[in-house]
């Protein structure tokens, strides 16, 4: 009975994993119209959590699989370095994006500063699209049961414990780090955009969140390549358009 | 005996769902159900008010309650519509319980004529006179599974507005204040019966207005046509392949229905329409020029210069499509017609100014950003764009 139930609450646990999978298209535009349009893509350096044990080395992880996989379908990459060299260039020449006051974001400044980064990039690498790759906590939903097995997007895994009448109180998430990649053209629009899990940053056990310490949530490279691959699968699908 | 009484009441329900008779006069009072369906559809209004969604041109106004007009004497003549348009790129266009009948600025972007544009509106205020909101929230099953559905559709339309407010964005905002059926409706449309129910009805009116009822079908091939060639996926009905597809359907079988009417050549309004769809042709473009949607903008600009050659901000976004297209030669020459139209216009200067830079040309590009710097003497870029200049009179960019 009780090997019956873990297999239903897997068998459910895959349908409702696969059944996301397959409905979800990151394009935002027609696929070939995406392959038409997009040749060079520069990076943006890759946004990563201050309290990661290493932000540099997650940086330059991250970056590295990402250029490695588009690069691999025909695209040619421009490396975060060039986006961050003429980015600072501009925004220098702008008297900074950021209030030294106030600390507050000066949008006019930041917007052309994007904007002309842009239009430089396109000048000298002849980049028409840019790829920004950051990792942001959410919530990471799972199904209430015996075993808080998860529907999230990474493999399935055990999300948390609960035993006894506090089973029925369970949430239906908890919470995880997420790797986010969007493709946008020059203009800033997006052409391309999916998030997938990395690991669970909170789990619940018993009656209340248990806090993961960041060293195991981003020093698996097994779960940063199952991400990075995860967010990269329909850009690089086989069956796709080939550059 | 209550079980009786309560099989009674549903069935009594039941007719009262098929037996609704059609709102013919301003003073029409709903049903206390469907009074809940006109107060949602009057938040809505006021939401997209407040939000300033709705377009405030005048002249077009004026032109649409003309349409209007022509289309509703058979109705009663005397009908709580009120006609607005959506500052929306999608194609859609929808009629509310409560009288209000909205066309996306996408749509009428993509339409011909007059007798076209009262095709579209024939349907919608069939879908109002009617009461298909009211007939469709009696017989609904599972609101909640539909809804779920409807929301996924609004988030990915939400999202493709290239961060403007939208209408689907706008309806995911205000949530539970609105009506899943008056949601659904923009989307999905209604049951099939009542949508062929409204192109019927429609299409009749069209024909006693004196409209070129040819028209009606092509409409909808229009939007088919210009469905498959941008290969984009379109949230809403109107965008819809297989709703076009049995809108072309229902009108052919209509236009093959109808026996040759003698008299005055039917009205088709080309020119007309072209008229009072200038300056929304131009906003509506702006708009798919953001989305990335650079061969509909295209299309819609030329529109609009055909009507009015001599509008230096027609050629200003046309360079600006045609750059977004990678055309940098086309978008040059398209600037440099904005300049000569608008000699005051500063942001034309940088565009050329930064494409002849792009191109080595540092003498032109140094004459555009002087221009520019002199218009917009206060420009947020002012310290880039004088490094660049200094760079062109030392020979150009390292």
């Amino acid at each position: 009975m009780r090997a019956g139930a873990h297999l239903a609450a897997l068998a459910t646990a895959v349908c409702v994993v696969a059944a996301h999978a397959e409905e979800f298209n990151p394009y935002e535009i027609p696929e070939r119209q995406f392959a038409a349009q997009v040749r060079t893509i520069a990076l943006r350096p890759v946004g990563v959590p201050s309290d990661a044990p290493d932000p540099e080395a997650l940086r330059a992880r991250i970056e590295a699989l990402i250029t490695e996989r588009v690069r691999a379908k025909g695209y040619t990459v421009i490396p975060s370095t060039a986006w961050a060299t003429v980015w600072r260039q501009m925004s220098e020449r702008l008297g900074g994006t950021y209030d030294p006051v106030t600390g507050e974001p000066r949008a006019d400044q930041f917007k052309a500063a994007f904007e002309h980064t842009t239009r430089e990039l396109e000048r000298t690498e002849g980049v028409d699209a840019l790829l920004s790759a950051f990792i942001s906590i959410g919530p990471a939903p799972f199904g209430r049961g015996l075993f808080a097995f998860s529907t999230w997007d990474q493999p399935l895994q055990f999300a948390g414990q609960t035993v006894g009448p506090e089973i029925w109180e369970a949430p239906q998430s908890v919470r995880g780090a997420y790797l986010t990649v969007v493709i946008a053209d020059l203009a800033g629009t997006k052409l391309y955009g999916v998030r997938h899990g990395i690991e669970w940053t909170a789990v619940f056990v018993a009656r209340g969140y248990e806090e993961r310490p960041p060293a195991q949530i981003y020093d698996e490279p097994a779960r940063i390549q199952a991400a990075v691959d995860g967010d990269l699968e329909r850009l690089v699908a086989a069956g796709g358009e080939e550059r | 005996m209550v079980g009786m009484a309560a099989v009674a009441l549903a069935l009594l329900s039941g007719c009262a769902a098929t037996t609704l008779v059609p709102i013919d006069h301003a003073g029409f009072q709903p049903e206390p159900d469907e009074r809940a369906l006109w107060d949602s559809a009057e938040t809505l209004d006021k939401a997209m008010a407040e939000h300033q969604l709705i377009d405030d041109d005048p002249a077009l106004q004026a032109y649409l309650d003309g349409v209007v007009a022509r289309l509703t004497p058979p109705l009663g003549g005397d009908l709580p519509v009120r006609v607005r348009v959506l500052r929306d790129p999608y194609l859609n266009a929808f009629a509310m319980p409560n009288g209000s009948v909205y066309l996306h600025a996408g749509l009428l972007a993509r339409i011909d004529n007059e007798a076209q544009l009262a095709t579209v509106l024939g349907h919608e205020l069939v879908h109002f006179t009617e009461r298909h909101s009211l007939k469709t929230q009696r017989t609904a099953e599972n609101r909640r599974a539909v809804m779920q559905v409807v929301f996924g559709v609004l988030a990915a339309a939400a999202a493709g507005a290239s961060g403007d407010l939208n209408a689907a964005r706008l309806m995911m905002d205000l949530g539970d204040a609105i009506s899943p059926t008056v949601v659904d409706a923009q989307v999905n449309g209604y049951s099939r019966d009542l949508e062929r129910e409204a192109d019927a009805r429609g299409f009749a009116l069209v024909a006693a207005a004196g409209y070129d009822v040819a028209e009606s079908p092509k409409v909808f091939a229009h939007l088919q046509q210009d469905h498959a060639e941008a290969d984009i996926e379109e949230p809403y009905f109107f965008g819809s392949h297989p709703r076009l597809a049995e809108r072309i359907e229902s009108y052919q079988a209509l236009l093959a229905a109808r026996p040759a009417a003698p008299g005055p050549a039917p009205r088709v309004g080309r020119d007309e329409l072209a008229a009072a769809l200038s300056p929304l042709l131009l906003d509506n473009a702006r708009a798919d020029i953001r989305m990335g949607r650079t061969s509909r903008a295209l299309r819609a600009i030329d529109r609009h210069l055909a009507h009015t050659p001599a509008n230096g901000r027609a050629h200003f976004l046309r360079g600006e499509a045609l750059r977004r297209a990678g055309d940098a030669d086309a978008a040059r020459l398209a600037y440099d017609r904005a300049v000569d139209l608008d000699p005051g216009d500063a942001a034309a200067a940088r565009e050329l100014g930064l494409l002849h830079r792009a191109a080595g040309r540092h003498q032109a590009a140094r004459a555009a950003f002087a221009r520019y710097l002199e218009l917009a003497p206060a420009a947020t870029d002012r310290p880039i764009i004088e490094v660049y200049v200094r760079e062109a009179e030392q020979g150009g960019a390292p």
